[in-house]
């Protein structure tokens, strides 16, 4: 007796693109009747997801929480579910389809049903990122450099900068004086930030000369602390003071 | 008009690095985008040596000083590959019209290195590195002309690739100002250009081209390439290097040796950890040269030498130029922060201590790859896909990547658990994603490399 070998089912390329589908829908599916539970509609979803990645810093980006749940934890949710819908989808079909349709591999299972959650997310994140284009074009383009600076936290260092260095061009070595703390929290940044602005005037000590000017930044009565041998030169206000070294 | 500027004076490191790039590969022809991309990494790195080699001589530094050389050279270069020209083998272009995937790739491509390169020009250089000291000592270079004053600002002993870089487009345009961020978003774009051509030789279009979309969807790699950190170079620089070795293991011609080498050696100059990282290509090599067996040990020796002297002369020229005109200066001025890694002052934790803090870095870790919006949910794919390492006809490629990832990884997991670096990692998140990003895109390759097994034209 002779066995003959089942016919042979080849691999439908199609299938994977209807695979990746289900699983991006079984993301959001999932995603919705979770946030659901916490008091958010769907659009609320889709607006979350245009902004989950708003909160960009230099160190780590971490995803904007909702209320009692982390995306990366809806993403875990639906991706296990949706690798398991696609594993039995795809068993099913290979049962029933008279379509040469091959039964997935549980590897190819959790692929697909990723992908499919990497798809929604990179839609999410392509909205999020012309949102914010055109938030950025109304309020950065038409700025000059030093007005779209002052947008920041570092505007007093840079209107100092500014200041002084239309009132003593060129490179100079001042003396430096502030009641801020410069080693530690926000007024660090401030410091360093005001020292590169500054630059070509030297407050760091970087070309290692006889100072011929002082400045006092965020000092309390600046005024009254001009050494002996300096004269004022200007004053942004009461804190903010550069005085040059006197000519002999 | 500053920005036209930037764009023309850039053209020259550029194009010296892409003709030598072309003269390199002469017998093994690459396509001209990837000679770009190449030339980037190598012309830049040529420009910032020569200006530290400038400075040795006293020479201040402006534009010509700069410029006129290495023009010199470019005009030599070209004449050289003219004259090479009739002889080089031509790369036939591929014409296959692109599928759906491709297109759709291409559009998303496109629009997020539009928005890279827009927010890169118009946001300002607002970053504390910038300010504390990588620009300050941009900024010491290009209004003092020298680089002797960097001894007196802190970080004094890293390397100023960097720096020097700034300094120089600064020159170029005859001011300081925000234009100079060009320098960071073309790093990232020329990464791209490169894995999506190293990928090419494996795969076909539509895979290589979602491999740079998958990079394009990390948010963490997005940001950083639009401000002034080093951390985008070391990228470029980093993975750039690997995919030369993985080229030369797969060609075994002697132009992706010496590229290789000359791009490990430039990885050293952009940040402290590069000269860790050339110590790895070292070892990798040799264990990839000695593996194969067809060779005569001689040749293997001779292989192994050359890698490690031009990467390691490379370093040299920035080490004795550290060791001459920097640290004399900087004598009593380095003070150690007690949390700060200096390799002179390591403070090794040891035994039940070490073992605990291994166990917070692991998690550290964890939650960085799969529980942060740095990298989408590309480390879930790259876990996923290491089962693929059994099975797929790049596999041999892939063994070699991911004998560098480990030891990389294995490096850093070392050097975080047991030092005082400790700190930056277990209480803050100020080094973690940085160095993974050093390393990110080969993640993606290998992700890449092993799923994509069909490796038609288009």
């Amino acid at each position: 007796m002779t066995r003959t070998a089942p016919p042979q089912k080849t691999e439908n390329h199609c299938q994977y693109y209807v695979y990746v589908a289900v699983g991006a829908l079984i993301f959001v599916i999932s995603s919705i009747f979770v946030v659901h539970f916490q008091g958010l509609s769907p659009l609320d979803f889709g607006r979350y997801l245009m902004h989950a990645s708003d909160d960009t810093h230099h160190n780590i980006i971490f995803y904007r929480k909702l209320p009692q749940i982390s995306l990366n934890e809806l993403i875990y949710l639906g991706w296990f579910l949706g690798a398991a819908v696609i594993f039995a989808g795809s068993r099913l079909l290979a049962g029933v389809s008279s379509t040469k349709t091959r039964s997935l591999s549980i590897y190819r299972s959790l692929g697909l049903s990723l992908l499919g959650i990497f798809l929604v997310i990179l839609t999410g994140q392509l909205s999020g990122l012309s949102k914010k284009w055109s938030y950025y074009l109304d309020n950065y383009t038409v700025k000059s450099e030093a007005e779209r600076l002052k947008l920041t936290s570092i505007r007093q260092s840079l209107e100092m900068a500014e200041f002084c260095k239309q009132l003593l061009p060129g490179p100079h070595k001042a003396d430096f004086v502030t009641d801020m703390d410069m080693d530690h929290g926000p007024n660090m940044l401030l410091h360093r930030s005001l020292a590169f602005h500054l630059y070509p005037i030297d407050i760091r000590d970087v070309r290692q000369q006889r100072s011929d000017s002082w400045i006092a930044f965020n000092k309390a009565n600046a005024r009254a602390h001009i050494p002996e041998g300096f004269e004022l030169l200007g004053a942004l206000n009461d804190e903010n003071v550069i005085a040059v070294r006197m000519k002999p | 008009m500053t920005f036209a500027t930037a764009c023309a004076s850039l053209l020259l490191p550029i194009t010296l690095g892409a003709v030598l790039i072309r003269i390199t590969t002469r017998n093994d022809p690459i396509p001209k985008p990837l000679a770009v991309a190449l030339g980037y990494g190598l012309g830049t790195g040529i420009l910032t040596h020569w200006m530290v080699i400038a400075n040795f001589t006293g020479m201040p530094l402006s534009a010509p000083v700069i410029n006129i050389p290495l023009g010199i050279a470019l005009v030599i270069g070209i004449v050289s590959l003219l004259r090479q020209s009739r002889s080089v083998r031509r790369l036939q272009p591929n014409r296959e019209p692109p599928d759906m995937i491709s297109i759709v790739c291409g559009l998303v491509i496109l629009f997020v290195t539009h928005f890279i390169l827009w927010r890169a020009l118009n946001f300002p250089i607002f970053a504390w590195d910038t300010f504390s000291t990588m620009g300050l000592k941009g900024k010491s270079i290009y209004y003092d002309q020298t680089i002797r004053n960097l001894a007196f600002i802190p970080k004094f002993d890293y390397p100023i690739h960097i720096p020097l870089l700034t300094a120089w487009i600064s020159f170029c345009m005859g001011e300081w100002n925000n234009t100079l961020k060009i320098l960071f978003p073309l790093p990232c774009f020329f990464y791209l250009v490169i894995q999506y051509y190293f990928l090419r030789e494996f795969a076909a279009r539509r895979w290589a081209l979602l491999s740079v979309v998958f990079l394009l969807s990390c948010n963490f790699l997005i940001y950083h390439a639009t401000i002034t950190y080093r951390d985008i170079h070391m990228m470029y620089f980093n993975c750039s290097t690997l995919l030369l070795i993985a080229w030369w293991y797969r060609r075994q011609s002697g132009a992706w040796l010496l590229l290789s080498a000359v791009f490990a050696g430039l990885t050293s100059f952009i940040k402290l950890e590069g000269f860790g990282y050339m110590v790895l290509y070292n070892l990798l090599m040799t264990v990839l040269i000695w593996y194969r067996n067809a060779e005569s040990a001689r040749a293997k020796i001779m292989k192994n030498l050359e890698f490690a002297l031009i990467s390691g002369g490379i370093y040299a020229i920035y080490l004795i130029y550290r060791i001459f005109h920097i640290l004399p200066y900087a004598a009593g001025r380095d003070e150690v922060h007690a949390e700060h890694f200096y390799i002179n002052k390591i403070n090794l934790a040891t035994g039940a201590e070490l073992l605990e803090r291994m166990g917070v870095v692991l998690m550290r870790y964890i939650e960085n790859f799969f529980m942060s919006g740095n990298w989408n949910v590309i480390p879930i794919l790259f876990v996923l896909s290491l089962w693929q390492i059994f099975f797929s006809r790049n596999r041999h490629v892939g063994v070699v990547m991911l004998l560098f990832l480990g030891l990389f990884f294995g490096m850093y997991f070392v050097t975080f658990s047991a030092t005082q670096h400790y700190v930056w990692v277990a209480k803050q998140h100020h080094v973690l994603s940085r160095s993974i990003l050093h390393v990110f895109p080969i993640l993606v390759t290998l992700t890449i490399l092993l799923n994509a097994d069909d490796h038609s034209k288009t």
